[in-house]
C-alpha cells in the first residue's frame, strides 16, 4: 500500500496564555490517504482548528509545537520544511480554506490582484491575463456567475457565501493534490452553510482530491467523508471509516456526541459536566469526569489503540469490558 | 475622525451573483461628498475654536491691563490703557470687532510690541515648521520602523526590549530630554552648537526670500550659514523626534502587530505567497490606523513645541505665544490658538480624505 | 491548584496581583512614600532656605543631590515638591474624573444628540489644549486652583470619549440586552451594568491622566505658570537648573526631571497592570 498522502504523528501544541500554558493539541495522529475525504469533528475548543494550524504552520506567535511531525508525501515533514520550501507547498501542494471568509482577503486590494499575487508566487512570470482567465474558471466552477465583476471588485463588496466561494476558489486554484478546510462555514448563514460545504465537497470528491474536513456538522461527514476523527481536549478518541464509527461509536465520547444529533422522536441527550481545562495536564482519561462508564483504570490515560478493523480507539474499556460490565 | 467599518461578519444572503451591477464601478460622487462634508466642519469647527478661545481669554480671572500697566500705575493710566486697547467696550462689541476684523485678515496687534499679530506669525511659522516638520519625520520613520518590529516579534524579547525603550522615552518630558541632551551634545561631547537660536549669535541671517532659514541660505549661496542652522536643528528634532517616536511606535506596534497576525495574512500565508507580499498585505491594513495617528501626533506636537522652542531659545511661534501668555498679550493668544487650529483642522481633513482614498470599503461602498 | 487560575474566574488570593505584577506594586509603593515624606521624615534642610555660601555645590554626602544657584538643598526641595506636583496632578485627575465620567455617560446615549456632542468634542481636539491650559492659569494671575482646572479642561474630553466608545461596545453586548429585555430603567442599566463594566478602563485611564497631568504641572512651571518659586516644584527647580546645564552643572536640572520621569514611569506601569488585571478579570 503506498504511503498516506499526509501523516501526523505525536503532534502536540501548547499555546503561552499570560502565565500558564493551554495543552491545546495532545499527541495526536492522523492519515489522509490520497483522493480520500477526512472528517475531524469535536465540540468547539477541543484543538481540531488548532490542530490544522500547527500542520500549515500557521500559529500565532504565542503558540509552539514542541512536539510531532506533519509528513506529506512528496514534500517531507511540513513541520521541518525550511521557510522556502514550506512556502512552496502551502497554496500549490496544500490548499486551505479559512474559517471566516471576510477575515481571510485582503479588504484593500481587488480581488483580481489577489488572485495575480497567488499565481505569480508559485508560478514565476504568470502574466495577470494567463492569471485571470485561471481565476475567472475557477470562480465559474465554485458557482460564482460573472466571475468578471468579482475579480474587478473588492471583498466587503461580496455577500458571506461569496466571498467563502472565492476563498474556495482560491485554495483549489493551483489544484492542490491536499485541501484543508478548517470549519469553512463558521460565520455564514444557516441556509448557506450546506450550499457551500456540498460544493466544497463535491469540488474535492470530482477531481480525486484529498482532503481533510474540520467542522462540527455530523452530517457532512456522513455524506461525504471516507473516514473521521473525534478529538475531545486536545485528543483523538476515536477514529475509523465512517459507515463503521457512525452506526456503532466504541468510545463513550463518540456516543455522547452522536447522541446530541437531534432525530425524530429520539429524546435528545444530555452530556454532564463542561469541557476541562486545558491549562492543566491531566493524568487520567480527559474524559473521564464527564463518563457514565468511566472506572478506576480511567486514572491512567488510554493510549489509542488500533484494532483489525481500521478503528482506533483510545479508552480502557476496548481492553477490559468484563472489568467495567462487573463494576 | 471617520473610521472604516468592518464589514458584517455574517451575510444574509448567497444569491451567487454581485448584489449590484455596479459593484466594481469607482463612485467619485461618494468621495466628494466624503470632501465636502469635511471641509464644511473644519470651517465650523475652527469659528467654534476661535469664539471658545476669545471667551477663555476674555472671561478669566485677571487683568491684563493691570498686568502691562504694572503696579504703580494710577487709576488715570489704567483707564486711558484700557480705552486704548478696546478693553472699555462690552464682551459682545469686543467679540463682534474681533471677528469682523478677522475676515478681512486682521488678527490684531500686539499689547506689547504694537506690532501686527499677522505679520508675527508669518515671520516665525517657518521656523516653528521646520522644527516641527523635520521631528514629525524623524519621528514617523523611528516610530514605524520600532513599531513594526516589535509587532514582527511580538511577545519575544526583541519586542520586550523595544518595548521597554518605548516606555522610557514616553515617560520623559521632552523638555527635560532636551536639556538633558543639551548636556551630553554640547557640553560633554562639544559637537553640538550653543543651544541658543537657529543660527550661532554672530551670524546674520540670509535675505528672507521663503523664510525658511536654511533654504534661504543655500539660495543666497551662503554654504556655512546653512551648515550652521542644519546643525543647530540637530539637538532640538532630536529630542522632539524621540518622544514623539516613541508614541507612534506604540501604535504603529499594536496596529501592524494585529495586522501581521490578522486572518487576511495568516490566509495570504497559507496560500504561499511572497513573504513581501505577506508583508505588503498586513502594511496596506495598517495602514489607516498608522495614519490618523500620525496625524494625531503632528497635532500634538504642534501644540507641544512651544516649550522645547523655549528651551532651544528657538524665537518661534510656540515661543512667541508663550511669552504672549505670560505677559497677558491677549491678542498673542488668540493669534496662536487660531494659526495651531487652522493647522489641526487641515492636518485632519487631510488625513480623513487620505484615508477614505486609500480604503476601498468607503470609497467603494 | 488554589492560586492558579480556576475555569469559572474565581477570585485570586490578594497577594497574587502583587506577586504578578511586581513592578506596579514597587511604583505605587515608590508614589506613596513620595507623597508622604516631605511630611512625614525629617529633611536634612529647609527647602525654602537659600545657602549664599554653599550655591551649586556637587551631590555630595552633605548635599545628596547638591545644591543650586541659590544654595538650596536640591534634595530636600525635590522631596517637598513631590507634594505640591502629585498633589496638583491627583486633584485635577479627580476632577476630570468626577465631570469627565457623568458627562461621558450623558453623550454616550444614542441619537443624534449624542452624535452631535461627539462632533463638539471633536472641535475641541482642533485646541492647542497645552498652550490653552498654559493662557488659562497665567491670564488668571498664576492662581493653583486654576492649575487643577486647566488639568480638567485638557481631560474631560478624553474622559468622555472613552466613556462613550466603552459604552456603545458595551451596548451591543447580551447582558446588557437582557437587562434591557427584562424591563431595568435606563438609570438602573447604567448604574448596575454600563459602569461597573467600565471600571477597568476608567482606572486605566485615570493612572494615565496622573502621569499626563505630572508632566503638563512640570512643563506649566517649567515656563513659570501654577507653582513658581518659592513654593517648590519639579518643573520650576528645571527650569531654574537649565542655564547650569550647558555649564555642566547638571544636578540642579536632573534631579527634578529623574523624579517627573520616574513618576511618569510609574503610573504608566501601573496603568499597564491595571488594564492586565481587568481584561483578565472580564475575560
Amino acid at each position: 500500500m503506498a504511503p498516506p498522502l499526509l501523516s501526523v504523528r505525536d503532534l502536540s501544541v501548547r499555546i503561552r496564555s499570560g502565565e500558564s500554558i493551554v495543552h491545546a493539541v495532545n499527541d495526536v495522529s492522523l492519515d489522509v490517504e490520497e483522493g480520500e475525504i477526512v472528517g475531524v469533528v469535536g465540540e468547539s475548543g477541543c484543538g481540531k482548528s488548532t490542530m490544522v494550524k500547527a500542520v500549515l504552520r500557521l500559529l500565532a506567535p504565542e503558540a509552539e509545537v514542541p512536539s510531532g511531525s506533519a509528513v506529506l508525501a512528496g514534500s517531507g515533514d511540513l513541520l521541518a520544511l525550511d521557510h522556502k520550501r514550506l512556502r512552496q507547498v502551502r497554496g500549490a501542494h496544500v490548499g486551505y480554506v479559512s474559517q471566516n471568509p471576510f477575515g481571510a482577503l485582503n479588504p484593500i486590494y481587488r480581488l483580481d490582484r489577489q488572485f495575480h499575487n497567488l499565481v505569480a508566487a508559485h508560478r514565476k512570470g504568470t502574466s495577470r491575463g494567463e492569471s485571470r482567465r485561471m481565476a475567472a474558471k475557477m470562480l465559474d466552477a465554485v458557482g460564482i456567475a460573472g466571475p468578471d465583476r468579482v475579480l474587478d471588485g473588492y471583498a466587503h463588496q461580496l455577500s458571506g457565501g461569496m466571498a467563502q466561494r472565492v476563498v474556495i476558489a482560491m485554495s483549489f486554484l493551483l489544484d492542490p493534490r491536499l485541501v484543508i478546510a478548517d470549519e469553512p462555514t463558521t460565520g455564514l448563514d444557516v441556509t448557506v452553510q450546506r450550499q457551500i460545504l456540498d460544493m466544497v465537497a463535491e469540488l474535492a470528491r470530482a477531481d480525486g482530491r484529498a482532503m481533510l474536513l474540520v467542522t462540527h456538522d455530523l452530517g457532512v461527514v456522513a455524506q461525504y467523508c471516507r473516514r473521521v476523527v473525534v478529538m475531545y481536549a486536545g485528543r483523538v478518541v476515536e477514529s475509523g471509516p465512517v459507515a463503521d464509527v457512525f452506526t456503532s461509536p466504541r468510545h463513550p465520547y463518540t456516543q455522547a456526541l452522536l447522541g446530541a444529533v437531534p432525530r425524530p422522536g429520539q429524546p435528545l441527550e444530555r452530556l454532564p459536566g463542561a469541557v476541562p481545562d486545558l491549562r492543566v495536564l491531566s493524568e487520567g482519561c480527559a474524559f473521564a469526569p464527564r463518563c457514565r462508564s468511566a472506572f478506576d483504570a480511567c486514572s491512567v490515560r488510554p493510549e489509542p489503540t488500533p484494532g483489525g478493523d481500521g478503528r482506533t480507539v483510545a479508552c480502557h474499556l476496548e481492553k477490559e469490558p468484563a472489568d467495567a460490565a462487573a463494576r | 475622525m471617520s473610521t472604516a467599518t468592518p464589514p458584517e461578519t455574517t451575510a444574509r444572503d448567497d444569491s451567487a451573483v454581485p448584489e449590484s451591477s455596479g459593484m466594481a464601478s469607482r463612485s467619485p460622487a461618494r468621495l466628494v461628498k466624503l470632501v465636502g462634508s469635511r471641509l464644511l466642519f473644519a470651517v465650523v469647527a475652527l469659528f467654534a475654536v476661535v469664539t471658545l478661545s476669545f471667551l477663555l481669554v476674555s472671561l478669566t480671572p485677571g487683568d491684563p491691563v493691570q498686568v502691562i500697566a504694572g503696579d504703580l500705575a494710577t487709576e488715570e493710566q489704567l483707564d486711558a490703557l484700557r480705552t486704548e486697547l478696546g478693553l472699555d467696550q462690552s464682551l459682545w462689541a469686543r467679540y463682534v470687532d474681533y471677528i469682523g476684523a478677522l475676515l478681512s485678515g486682521d488678527l490684531g496687534t500686539s499689547y506689547y510690541t504694537s506690532t501686527s499679530v499677522a505679520g508675527e506669525i508669518a515671520d516665525r511659522l517657518p521656523a516653528t515648521l521646520t522644527l516641527t516638520v523635520l521631528s514629525m519625520a524623524l519621528a514617523v520613520i523611528i516610530g514605524i520602523a520600532v513599531g513594526a518590529a516589535a509587532g514582527y516579534f511580538r511577545s519575544r524579547w526583541q519586542d520586550r526590549i523595544l518595548n521597554s525603550g518605548v516606555g522610557f522615552f514616553q515617560s520623559i518630558p521632552d523638555f527635560f530630554l532636551g536639556l538633558v541632551l543639551i548636556y551630553a551634545g554640547f557640553f560633554l561631547l562639544g559637537w553640538a552648537p550653543a543651544p541658543v537660536g537657529q543660527l550661532d549669535i554672530i551670524q546674520l541671517p540670509p535675505p528672507s526670500v521663503t523664510g525658511f532659514i536654511t533654504i534661504d541660505a543655500i539660495i543666497a549661496g551662503q554654504w556655512s550659514v546653512a551648515a550652521s542652522s542644519l546643525g543647530h536643528l540637530v539637538l532640538p528634532v532630536l529630542t522632539l523626534a524621540l518622544v514623539y517616536a516613541a508614541s507612534f511606535a506604540r501604535i504603529a506596534r499594536s496596529s501592524i502587530g494585529s495586522a501581521l497576525n490578522s486572518q487576511q495574512v495568516q490566509y495570504a500565508r497559507a496560500l504561499g505567497l511572497r513573504e513581501r507580499t505577506v508583508l505588503r498585505y498586513a502594511l496596506v491594513e495598517a495602514r489607516s490606523s498608522v495614519l490618523t495617528y500620525g496625524g494625531i501626533v503632528f497635532v500634538t506636537l504642534f501644540g507641544g513645541v512651544a516649550i522645547v522652542e523655549t528651551v532651544f531659545a528657538w524665537e518661534g511661534l510656540g515661543q512667541w505665544a508663550l511669552d504672549g501668555i505670560l505677559g497677558m498679550d491677549i491678542p498673542v493668544v488668540q493669534g496662536f490658538v487660531l494659526v495651531a487650529g487652522a493647522i489641526t483642522l487641515t492636518v485632519y481633513t487631510l488625513v480623513d480624505i487620505a484615508v477614505a482614498w486609500l480604503d476601498p470599503r468607503i470609497s467603494h461602498g | 491548584m488554589a492560586d492558579t487560575f480556576t475555569v469559572g474566574g474565581a477570585k485570586k488570593p490578594r497577594w497574587s496581583v502583587v506577586r504578578e505584577h511586581p513592578s506596579a506594586a514597587v511604583s505605587a509603593l515608590f508614589i506613596l512614600v513620595l507623597l508622604v515624606a516631605g511630611t512625614v521624615l525629617p529633611m536634612p534642610y529647609d527647602p525654602r532656605m537659600p545657602d549664599p555660601f554653599a550655591t551649586l555645590v556637587p551631590p555630595s554626602a552633605e548635599h545628596w543631590f547638591g545644591t543650586d544657584s541659590s544654595g538650596s538643598d536640591v534634595f530636600s526641595r525635590v522631596i517637598a515638591a513631590a507634594q505640591v506636583d502629585l498633589g496638583l496632578a491627583l486633584g485635577g485627575t479627580a476632577v476630570s474624573l468626577l465631570v469627565g465620567v457623568p458627562l461621558g455617560l450623558l453623550v454616550s446615549s444614542k441619537g443624534a444628540w449624542g452624535e452631535r456632542s461627539v462632533r463638539a468634542l471633536d472641535a475641541f481636539q482642533a485646541f492647542p489644549l497645552l498652550i490653552l491650559a498654559l493662557a488659562l492659569v497665567s491670564l488668571s494671575g498664576n492662581r493653583m486652583s486654576m492649575v487643577i482646572v486647566a488639568i480638567a479642561l485638557i481631560n474631560v474630553p478624553r474622559y468622555m470619549r472613552l466613556m462613550r466608545s466603552e459604552i456603545l461596545a458595551l451596548r451591543e453586548s447580551r447582558f446588557i440586552e437582557a437587562a434591557y429585555a427584562t424591563g431595568s430603567s435606563r438609570l438602573r442599566v447604567m448604574w448596575r451594568h454600563l459602569l461597573p463594566n467600565s471600571l477597568g478602563v476608567i482606572l486605566v485611564q485615570t493612572s494615565l491622566t496622573i502621569a499626563n497631568a505630572i508632566v503638563i504641572i512640570a512643563a506649566m512651571s517649567f515656563v513659570g505658570v501654577g507653582a513658581t518659586p518659592p513654593t517648590p516644584s519639579w518643573g520650576s527647580m528645571i527650569r531654574a537648573g537649565a542655564e547650569n546645564m550647558a555649564f555642566g552643572q547638571w544636578w540642579v536640572a536632573v534631579f527634578p526631571g529623574l523624579f517627573v520621569f520616574l513618576c511618569v514611569l510609574c503610573f504608566n506601569r501601573i496603568a499597564d497592570a491595571l488594564g492586565d488585571i481587568t481584561s483578565v478579570r472580564r475575560n
